[in-house]
């Protein structure tokens, strides 16, 4: 009975909502892949070439010479570098800052908790701007070190957040028993709720990490030392116009400045996104239990 | 479970050992940069008293200088020019290239400067003596025999609010020693064409601006494919504003009757509009290229074969990287200078870049040294020309004549970097820069390049005058020029005239009420009293 | 007295806790609490010569920026970027997941859903700056989409996709959809898989076609799903919703042509402040817009919490 409803209900609407969601899937499918298919494409086909256009499939004049140049430059290497080694340092810092404080706030009877939880909130919606934060910056000798791109970004308040109602949702009696065995808190932690947390550590990682792999602002504005840019700061460099130089220069001046092609920037832009095309798909499966949802009380 | 806390207790540590040893790896960095700048420091302390002589090259300064150019194109004081620099003055220079912009700002904001600093910006900020020393002091105290230009001081004066001067700007000639210079043009705008391609078209008559519309026309015609008019990143529409008696990229115009107002406000600006509107609308001109401000993009676009004109600025080397560029994709393209189709141009120039000498620099009387043999004639031909008697000879009209490995060299720009690098050039005046890039050039391009000094001026006097950028006037330059920068497209990209009128209408609207009015009268009231108070 | 006394006792017995939270409340302190002394700038006649002493010892004006930037002839116009790309972000990029998530639940073939899903949220994590640079390349007047219309015969001109001010708007939203569907695609599939099966069943046996049990089942059981979001989202107006990308996408792809449409109140106070040097300024006309999220975020949490009994705090 019940099956001959089914497939009576098959033939009319189903066949339509099937229809439209599959063309619709393909669609997004090809609009995501192939902007970075291009890219790839290009970065595999000879610079002069590409600049005539008409290659959309596949490299007309297959080289490997884009990225051959662009690992032949110190300053893209050495961009790779620094960046591997902040996202490497910045995450390994602020997953597990973000984590102990969180945890430490998810106690309900924590003394003291409410004026903690303003001072987050506070910090979250408010800042004094760039001048006086880069005077502190400088004040603690951060400017222009290494360090810039890790300590001052430790905490991430959003989610701290998060992971106050994720550790909120961990059973008390979990920790409870662990803690009459005459466990450490630090113990707990580490024994206890660690192993059980992945979703949300995983979360915290893939973010915190693409956060460090993206960002170009701190390089832009607290570090002068050519040795500390990072990639992205790179790729911004020659992307965006800020290499405009202005107004009344001098005659040489003009002439020989970066000759960085698009096909050179096609393969910078491989680089920089391979690296998160390895790493996501181990991390990916772990946000899928929607792990945000869980910033909100009732 | 174990496993997994293991895992994460080993990252721990592996990230712990990383991190320490950068620490570690940095604060001896430090400290070795330290003892070498305190060494330095108490043997400059050690030799106040007797006077060394600068030609003696044993002992060695290291000063540190930031380069308030994010373009600049070498990185190190390596090459034959500094190392000889090096071994007359004693001073070798570590580089800092500036990043972006913004961050002579922030340094400033922080005092945190290193020895020199060398800029074209915010000459108005550093010119204190909270930040820097004054000239005339340490010229007093360490080199009595430095007498520096009197119009390049009373420039520098302009800039600072007390009786002193805090540096003094390169790439600066006057009027006359323009006219005097055999051969090439000051720095400016111009427009370069496709000789082969306008020979192809059968050479049609270009001498005046009605002509280039009807060339455009013709490229449009036969070379469908082609935009006729490329712009060049930043210098856009400049040389054609310049013919038709507009400001050509100036921020003031000199008015006939002796005022000087902003270029908004002069009556040929609205002419210039015009025509670049007649030009956009007929497409000889495309909206992407005027919006694009990424040299090297539109570069491109020249070096690729999809433009007839292009805009950029007048050098032998920009020709040069046009026609080597360019035949790499296809090898009979040809680029040449298209002379002037009217107005001359004119600048309001003090001087390009000043060398300032922050209150933190480790030695005082090297760097004040240092900056004088900049300035000095040897300094200078050494800085831009090579050594004399090796790279160049003089002539018996003063002119230099290059060695033939220069002139080999000086085909790529790189290898001219790496073996000579003239881009110490920190006292040079116009001239001597006008020198070095043209005495070598071709004789055809030469005349070409020529064509646009006939009537060139410049008014250093606007130059001084032109507000502080803290002032209220400062602000509104500000303002005026961060609208246009959107309002100007507009009215240049209207797609009739009704609409033109309407956007112009606008422009001018928002210039009145940003405050263009209280501008003008400063300005004019202002540059009155420069002249009358340095007599220029 | 004596509840300070327990407070203390408390405190010490909650020792290891209390030191992981301090130590994270002390750095809030230090690296967001004490540049705020810094807003005050924006009252005070502050040039950066001054350096840090003159925010405190420099001359008080009041609200002379705040007028200032009221008068300001582009006042109008930023506040009408700033509000209309919000809007319209809000808009689209808000119920686009909501309808995807739904989409991919009804898909059968686990194999496909897997394989759009994962790629759809691909690019989530590629920095604005590569999009920006990949949008070029197609987007531009010899880029893939003109060519093609180009050679289909659609188009005579090239369309100037990225410098007409008419089609930044549709560029920014487009955009920001095509870079952030994917990821809140991901939370509200999780609401949707939570959803009982057995709702799903019954529906069936009373015969609802797969429209009405979307209608009727899937969408009222995730609407605490929606709500949450559409706080997070409303909180977050002015800095472009969910994703936050309003400042890199004008900053990055604003242009002198499309300004008209393009600048909005964050890149103008970025270029005030730092390139023209007026931090005084640019500190009280960032402050306005701060003030405007303040409310927005507290109100739209109010208003939740009287409708759907939910808030963030």
């Amino acid at each position: 009975m019940d099956r001959v409803r089914r497939r009576k209900k098959i033939s009319l609407e189903d066949l339509l909502v099937d229809g439209v969601i599959y063309l619709l899937g393909l669609i997004i499918l090809f609009v995501t892949v192939y902007p970075f298919l291009y890219v790839l494409i290009i970065s595999f086909n000879e610079g002069v070439d590409a600049s005539l256009g008409g290659i959309y499939w596949w490299p007309r004049k297959f080289t490997l010479e884009n990225y051959e140049q662009f690992f032949n430059d110190s300053k893209w290497l050495v961009g790779l570098g620094v960046t591997v080694l902040r996202t490497v340092a910045g995450t390994l810092i602020g997953v597990l800052f973000t984590t102990l404080v969180a945890y430490g706030l998810s106690f309900q009877n924590l003394a003291g908790r409410k004026l903690y939880m303003t001072i987050i909130v506070i910090s979250m919606y408010f800042s004094g701007g760039i001048i006086p934060y880069y005077t502190l910056l400088k004040e603690l000798h951060l400017i222009d070190t290494f360090f810039v791109y890790v300590i001052p970004g430790a905490l991430n308040t959003f989610f701290l957040m998060v992971g106050v109602s994720f550790f909120g949702d961990i059973p008390g009696s979990l920790r409870e028993s662990a803690k009459m065995d005459g466990a450490s808190e630090l113990t707990v932690f580490r024994k206890i709720i660690l192993p059980i947390s992945t979703p949300f550590l995983a979360t915290l990682t893939l973010f915190i990490g693409v956060g460090h792999w993206n960002n170009w602002y701190d390089s832009a504005f607290f570090v002068k030392t050519k040795e500390l840019r990072t990639l992205s700061y790179l790729m911004m460099e020659v992307i965006n116009k800020s290499m405009v130089s202005s107004g009344a220069g001098s005659a040489t001046a003009q002439t020989a400045s970066a000759t960085t092609t698009l096909s050179i920037q096609t393969a910078a832009m491989v680089v920089a996104v391979a690296p998160i095309l390895c790493v996501y798909p181990f991390l990916q499966k772990y946000f899928v239990t929607g792990i945000m949802i869980g910033s909100v009380k009732e | 479970m174990k496993a997994r806390t293991k895992k994460l207790t080993a990252l721990l540590l592996t990230g712990c050992i990383a991190s320490t040893g950068l620490l570690s790896g940095c604060q001896s960095n430090n400290e070795s940069q330290k003892t070498a700048s305190d060494v330095s420091g108490t043997s400059a302390a050690s030799g106040d008293g007797k006077k060394e002589s600068s030609d003696n090259g044993t002992e060695t300064t290291e000063l540190d200088i930031f380069i308030d150019m994010n373009w600049w194109p070498v990185d190190t004081f390596t090459g034959i020019i500094p190392e000889e620099i090096e071994k007359k003055t004693g001073v070798k220079l570590n580089l800092t290239i500036a990043a972006d912009d913004n961050q002579l700002g922030l340094m400033i904001a922080s005092k945190e400067l290193p020895d020199l600093v060398f800029t074209t910006k915010d000459l108005d900020r550093l010119s204190s003596s909270e930040f820097c020393y004054s000239y005339n002091e340490l010229i007093e105290q360490y080199a009595p025999d430095f007498e520096p230009e009197e119009l390049l001081v009373n420039i520098a004066k302009s800039f600072s609010t007390d009786d002193n001067y805090y540096t003094l700007l390169n790439c600066l000639s006057t009027n006359e020693e323009w006219e005097q210079a055999p051969a090439g043009a000051p720095g400016q705008a111009c427009i370069y064409y496709r000789k082969d391609i306008y020979e192809a078209m059968g050479s049609p008559k270009l001498e005046t601006t009605e002509d280039l519309m009807d060339v455009c026309a013709k490229v449009q015609e036969e070379y469908p494919d082609m935009v006729p008019l490329g712009l060049g990143g930043f210098w856009k529409l400049q040389p054609i504003s310049a013919w038709l008696g507009a400001s050509g990229g100036n921020t003031y115009q000199m008015q006939e009757d002796g005022s000087v107002v902003h270029y908004t406000s002069a009556p040929e600006y609205k002419e210039y509009l015009q025509y670049a509107n007649e030009m956009a609308q007929k497409g000889y001109i495309t909206a992407e290229a005027y919006a694009n401000e990424n040299e090297n993009d539109s570069h491109q676009q020249a070096y690729s074969g999809s433009c007839f004109l292009y805009t950029w600025y007048l050098s032998p080397s920009s020709l040069q990287t046009l026609n080597t560029e360019s035949q790499k994709i296809n090898p009979d393209a040809q680029w040449a200078v298209l002379q002037p189709l009217g107005q001359a141009n004119y600048n309001t120039t003090k001087g390009w870049a000043g060398t300032f000498i922050s209150k933190s620099c480790k030695n005082p009387e090297k760097a004040i040294q240092f900056v004088q043999y900049m300035f000095s004639e040897e300094g200078r031909h050494l800085s831009k020309w090579g050594r004399e008697g090796i790279e160049y000879t003089l002539d018996e009209q003063g002119l230099p004549v290059f060695s033939d490995e220069w002139k080999e060299t000086k085909k790529d720009p790189d290898a001219m970097n790496e073996k000579y690098n003239q881009y110490f050039y920190l006292g040079v005046t116009g001239v001597d820069e006008l020198l070095g890039d043209y005495m070598d050039m071709a004789e055809e391009d030469l005349a070409d390049c020529t064509a646009y000094k006939d009537g060139y001026v410049n008014y250093p006097e606007i130059a001084i005058a032109t507000p502080v950028s803290s002032s209220d006037e400062g602000v509104i330059e500000a303002k005026l020029k961060e609208m246009l920068k959107a309002e100007e497209a507009k009215v240049i990209f209207s797609s009739d005239e009704e609409e033109f009128e309407k956007n112009y209408a606008n422009l001018q609207e928002n210039a009145k009420k940003i405050g263009v009015d209280q501008l003008n009268e400063y300005m004019t009231e202002k540059v009155k009293e420069v002249k009358a108070e340095y007599g220029l | 007295m004596k509840k300070r006394e327990t407070w203390g006792k408390e405190f010490r017995k909650q020792l290891p806790l209390q030191i992981f939270v301090l130590s994270g409340i002390v750095y809030l302190l230090i690296f967001n609490f004490i540049p705020m002394f810094g807003i005050i700038m924006g009252f005070k006649d502050y040039d950066i010569v001054m350096g840090v002493e003159g925010i405190f010892t420099s001359e008080w004006v009041g609200l002379k920026y705040f007028r200032e930037f009221v008068n300001d002839y582009n006042f109008a116009n930023l506040v009408k970027n700033t509000v209309g790309i919000s809007l319209l972000k809000l808009i689209f990029t808000f119920p686009i997941p909501i309808i995807f998530a739904v989409m991919l639940n009804e898909m059968k073939c686990l194999r496909f859903k897997k394989l759009v899903q994962t790629c759809s949220y691909l690019p989530h994590f590629i920095s604005w700056v590569i999009i920006s640079g990949i949008s070029f390349q197609f987007l531009s007047s010899g880029g893939i989409i003109n060519t093609l219309l180009m050679s289909l015969g659609l188009i005579g001109q090239p369309i100037g996709f990225l410098t007409d001010p008419d089609l930044y708007w549709g560029f920014a939203v487009l955009s920001d959809v095509w870079k952030e569907m994917g990821w809140w695609t991901i939370v509200f599939l999780a609401a949707i898989v939570g959803v009982s099966q057995d709702l799903y069943e019954a529906a069936q046996i009373d015969g609802a076609g797969r429209l009405q049990r979307i209608w009727h089942i899937t969408l009222p059981c995730i609407k605490p799903t929606i709500v949450v979001v559409l706080i997070l989202a409303l909180g977050n107006l002015f800095g472009g919703g969910l994703s936050g990308s309003n400042f890199e996408q004008s900053y990055l792809m604003g242009n002198s042509m499309n300004k008209e449409t393009s600048q909005i109140i964050q890149t103008y106070v970025f270029e005030v402040g730092l390139a023209q040097g007026r931090y005084a300024y640019a500190t009280a006309v960032g402050l306005i817009q701060s003030a405007i999220s303040l409310v927005l975020i507290f109100s739209s949490n109010f208003f939740s919490k009287k409708v759907s009994g939910m808030g963030l705090f």
